[in-house]
């Protein structure tokens, strides 16, 4: 299995942050760690090419467009989030891979502006389930 | 056509086919070129168990071991590739002038850190 650093980064934050409030998070962010460090998960770092791109996406959208879309999520969060998501795909894609994810609509978004600024290439792959079950992260 | 190894490189006999692993069965008829290999005694012993398990014979074991990792260098390949035009791609425009006007380091400083405010 393929991650990125940044979705280490997300998990690991996500988990380490209920330590204090959740009795079963010891476990869960031990038992992420001894994954993210086994043989059989390789972890993408973001590396020169993918921060260089991570950068000029970010200049392009600083938040994701939301179109027509409801997203209840304030706007610092939404923020923070879509700097996640421009750095996963960055990282991804300059490394030769795509994504899978619930959050498909963000990343497509992502494939386009990447497309867009590179039409040369070939575009990121996004898997993920079908629009109606995405949540908003 | 392999040649298995009948003993470990330190003299050790390897251990014959798995008894309990019952009637062999045919192995699948492929086209391609006959070879001779000298297998290493790690693999020779993975293709025994790999053979005994798949209830075939030691050089189809060889061959399906092969095929997987074939499969695996396929997709590394096809990853290193588009790695490398995606790259080069992003580099593309990286071309500097060392003529050219550059702003004040106020002015790129400002701009750098504008990363942090929005």
């Amino acid at each position: 299995m393929v991650v990125t650093a940044p979705t280490v980064l997300e998990t690991i934050y996500g988990l380490a942050r209920q330590l204090s409030v959740q009795s079963t998070a010891k476990a869960d962010l031990a038992w992420y760690r001894r994954l993210f460090s086994s043989p059989l998960v390789r972890v993408l770092p973001l590396d020169e090419p993918a921060s260089v791109l991570a950068g000029e996406l970010r200049a392009r959208y600083s938040l994701p467009p939301t179109g027509a879309r409801r997203d209840e999520r304030p706007k610092a969060e939404r923020r923070v989030a879509w700097i996640l998501d421009i750095q996963i795909a960055a990282t991804a894609w300059t490394a030769g891979y795509g994504v899978a994810t619930r959050n498909r609509r963000d990343f497509e978004l992502l494939r386009d502006l990447i497309a867009e600024l590179y039409p040369q290439t070939t575009p990121l792959e996004v898997l993920g389930p079908p629009e109606a079950e995405q949540p908003h992260r | 056509m392999s040649s298995l190894p009948k003993t470990t490189e330190d003299g050790r006999d390897l251990p014959d086919a798995d008894p309990a692993a019952g009637r062999r069965q045919r192995a699948r008829r492929r086209d391609g070129t006959r070879t001779t290999l000298r297998v290493p005694t790690a693999l020779a012993l993975t293709a025994r168990r790999y053979a005994d398990d798949l209830g075939t014979t030691l050089n189809d074991a060889l061959i399906r071991l092969a095929e997987r990792g074939a499969a695996i260098y396929e997709g590394e390949r096809e990853v290193e590739m588009l790695a490398a035009e995606r790259q080069a791609a992003v580099f593309a425009g990286d071309a500097f002038d060392p003529n050219a006007e550059l702003s004040s380091p106020e002015w790129v400083e400002w701009a750098i850190m504008s990363a942090r405010e929005e």
